[in-house]
């Protein structure tokens, strides 16, 4: 069941909450809407779903225009941030609700609609808990309730407003790969809205990511993660560290910071390019090969991984080191480099950066030049 | 008897003067009621209420307050639904505006409604063209009620309205349910405590109220008398036994009707998982 979205638009007063939103969704997909607060993509699902009316473009599913078609025309399954259960019925009776409203003649027997209700909190685990009232259950049970009331009516699509946002870490990580395993059985296209990258990337099999009412990128995790299109992509999906210079004579400038770059780039000239550099691309070295001189001002164990914190050193000729937006520099390394290195706040190190995506300025989505920096 | 200490301080002392003003206030002045009651026999009580006037005018008390508390629960809660739901310029007066039944001089209202629906008043002038007398008839004596029980129904309803949760409709809706089921099904039921404790407020309010309604009652007896005029009357004539039995049967009545509609709330409370 598809899901076709053309230019889409909706404005509140002066604040444009979608702006010419394109966008294709096959059947089976399990796609996330992913961005900060305010980017519209929760407008953007309450417009699919049809709660939201845009003010121009139109919304396709299967084909059909459904643009200004209401809610209960569209076949869709709505999960909501806060469950929106009906606290004064039943587990079992919140689950049933979309059988029984049915009109008489398309409503299911008694018996049909109690083997489908159980069927159903089956499915989600819950089955022991169908006579208690939701206020009686915790926000991962009332949020599978939730999911199972929206499934009893059999929707073409299951659209989640920030389904995991009010659930505490642990539970959210436990629902995450639930969902995921839901959606292989079922098979029914998936729509959810998150602001948590880390969500999209583990649940989702493409990203749309949004930012301003547009989206900025569409695309796998992996691909969104490797080659961000914009400076906002990436630094929204994971960490990064931002150095703003040029590049000129075959090398990256920044401050008194020199990147030598590729032979066959020798010919470039690029004023304010500035280079995106991911925490794990950058290698941490002892002695004079590296590129780049820092001293380590904090150290963060973060499990399987440690994050480090260093301040550019004054070089030879006394510059001030490289123009970037905090100062410091951020470096990630897996637990056995930290270990094989025996780092400690205070120490002096190189640096060798392995990887760089380049944006032109910081404002403008352009298309990055990617370059591999030399091994 | 145990001895256990609650977390809670003061107990004690809180418990005194609940107990003290209860008393003074309450429970005192309803117990004399009983006693000053006790000076006639039960066959005298029996005499004094079996009065075919005496039951003209419970019937009207009654049926008038159980009329004006059901119109004031539909009425009241279209009004809380407006207030709550609608922006609406001016409605923070418009608010305010309900509460004025309870801060106006009850007589006030009872004159100005009657000369309204006098059958030459500004609007009982409509209803005699159509044969309908309001003032003066049991009809009157409704309206008086409605106008004085309004702000108990909005006032309870409207937190309660307030609270709901609006996606909770929302989720209805994409679950398929039509405008009504939605309203039926998942709007009202909340609602229902609050609407049975509006109404018995309402009601309650409606049988003592006496003010403004012997303006526009026109207190007929066996036709447009109320109770409460009733036991002034007797009163009136020196008749203080005949008035307190009165006046307690009619505290009793309310009472087991107030009983009812608490059982009834709670059984409501108890079906929907809010207790």
């Amino acid at each position: 069941m598809s899901i076709h979205v053309n230019q889409l638009t909706k404005r509140y007063g002066n604040f444009t909450a979608l702006d010419d939103i394109s966008l294709s969704i096959d059947d089976g997909e399990l796609v996330a809407l992913l961005g900060p607060s305010g980017c519209g993509k929760t407008t953007l699902l309450r417009s699919i779903a049809g709660m939201e009316f845009a003010d121009s473009g139109s919304i396709l599913l299967e084909g059909r225009d459904m643009t200004f078609e209401p809610i209960r025309h569209r076949q869709v399954g709505f999960v909501f941030q806060h469950y929106a259960l009906f606290n004064h019925m039943s587990v079992f009776e919140n689950v049933a609700y979309g059988l029984r409203v049915k009109p008489r003649a398309q409503r299911p027997p008694e018996a049909e609609i109690r083997r489908r209700v159980h069927e159903l909190l089956d499915l989600v685990q819950l089955d022991w808990l169908a006579r208690r009232f939701p206020p009686q259950l915790s926000g991962g049970q009332r949020q599978r309730i939730a999911l199972a009331r929206a499934l009893a009516v059999e929707p073409r699509y299951l659209l989640l407003d920030e389904p995991f946002g009010a659930l505490d870490a642990n539970v959210r990580k436990e629902l995450r790969g639930w969902l995921r395993r839901l959606h292989e059985e079922l098979h029914v296209t998936s729509l959810f809205v998150t602001h948590d990258q880390e969500e999209a990337m583990e649940v989702a099999s493409r990203i749309v990511v949004m930012n301003h009412g547009r989206i900025e990128q569409l695309g796998t995790p992996a691909k969104i993660y490797d080659t961000p299109r914009t400076p906002f992509v990436s630094t929204f999906i994971g960490n990064v560290n931002v150095f703003r210079g040029c590049v000129r004579n075959g090398a990256f400038h920044s401050g008194s910071w020199r990147l030598p770059l590729p032979r066959t780039l020798d010919t470039l000239h690029l004023a304010e390019q500035n280079a995106y550099i991911r925490p794990h691309d950058i290698e941490i070295l002892r002695g004079p090969a590296a590129d780049w001189q820092v001293s380590i001002r904090h150290v963060q164990p973060m499990g399987s991984r440690y994050h480090l914190e260093a301040v550019p050193v004054a070089d030879a000729s006394g510059g001030p080191g490289p123009e970037t937006e905090s100062g410091r520099i951020t470096i990630e390394l897996t637990r056995q480099a930290f270990k094989a290195l025996a780092l400690d706040v205070g120490h002096r190190v190189g640096l060798r950066i392995h990887h760089v995506h380049w944006f032109h300025g910081a404002a403008t989505p352009q298309q990055p030049i990617d370059i591999p920096a030399p091994a | 008897m145990s001895h256990r200490k609650t977390r809670l301080p003061g107990f004690g002392l809180s418990l005194g003067i609940t107990v003290f003003t209860l008393s003074l206030l309450v429970l005192i002045p309803l117990s004399a009621l009983v006693t000053q009651s006790a000076e006639l026999s039960l066959g005298g009580m029996w005499h004094a209420l079996a009065d075919r006037r005496v039951l003209a005018a419970f019937r009207v008390s009654f049926s008038t307050a159980f009329a004006a508390a059901f119109t004031n629960v539909l009425l009241g809660l279209v009004v809380a639904w407006v207030l709550v739901r609608y922006p609406l310029p001016f409605k923070r007066s418009l608010d305010a505006l309900i509460d004025l039944p309870f801060a106006l001089p009850t007589a006030v209202a009872g004159i100005v409604l009657t000369t309204l629906y006098a059958p030459n008043g500004w609007l009982g002038q409509f209803f005699t063209d159509w044969g309908i007398r309001i003032a003066f008839t049991p009809m009157g004596i409704v309206v008086a009620l409605i106008f004085i029980g309004l702000p108990f129904v909005v006032r309870t309803v409207e937190p309660v309205l307030q609270e709901l949760d609006r996606q909770q409709e929302e989720a209805s809706t994409s679950l398929g349910a039509s405008r009504w089921q939605t309203f039926y099904r998942v709007l009202l039921p909340p609602l229902v405590p609050a609407i049975l404790t509006g109404f018995s407020l309402a009601f309650a309010r409606g049988l003592g109220e006496y003010g403004s309604v012997i303006f526009i009652a026109g207190n007929m007896p066996m036709k447009s008398e109320i109770v409460p005029l009733l036991i002034v009357t007797k009163l009136e004539q020196y008749d203080y036994a005949g008035a307190t039995v009165i006046a307690l049967a009619s505290l009793v009545v309310a009472f087991i009707m107030l009983l009812v509609v608490n059982g009834l709330q709670h059984w409501t409370r108890q079906r929907t998982g809010q207790d």
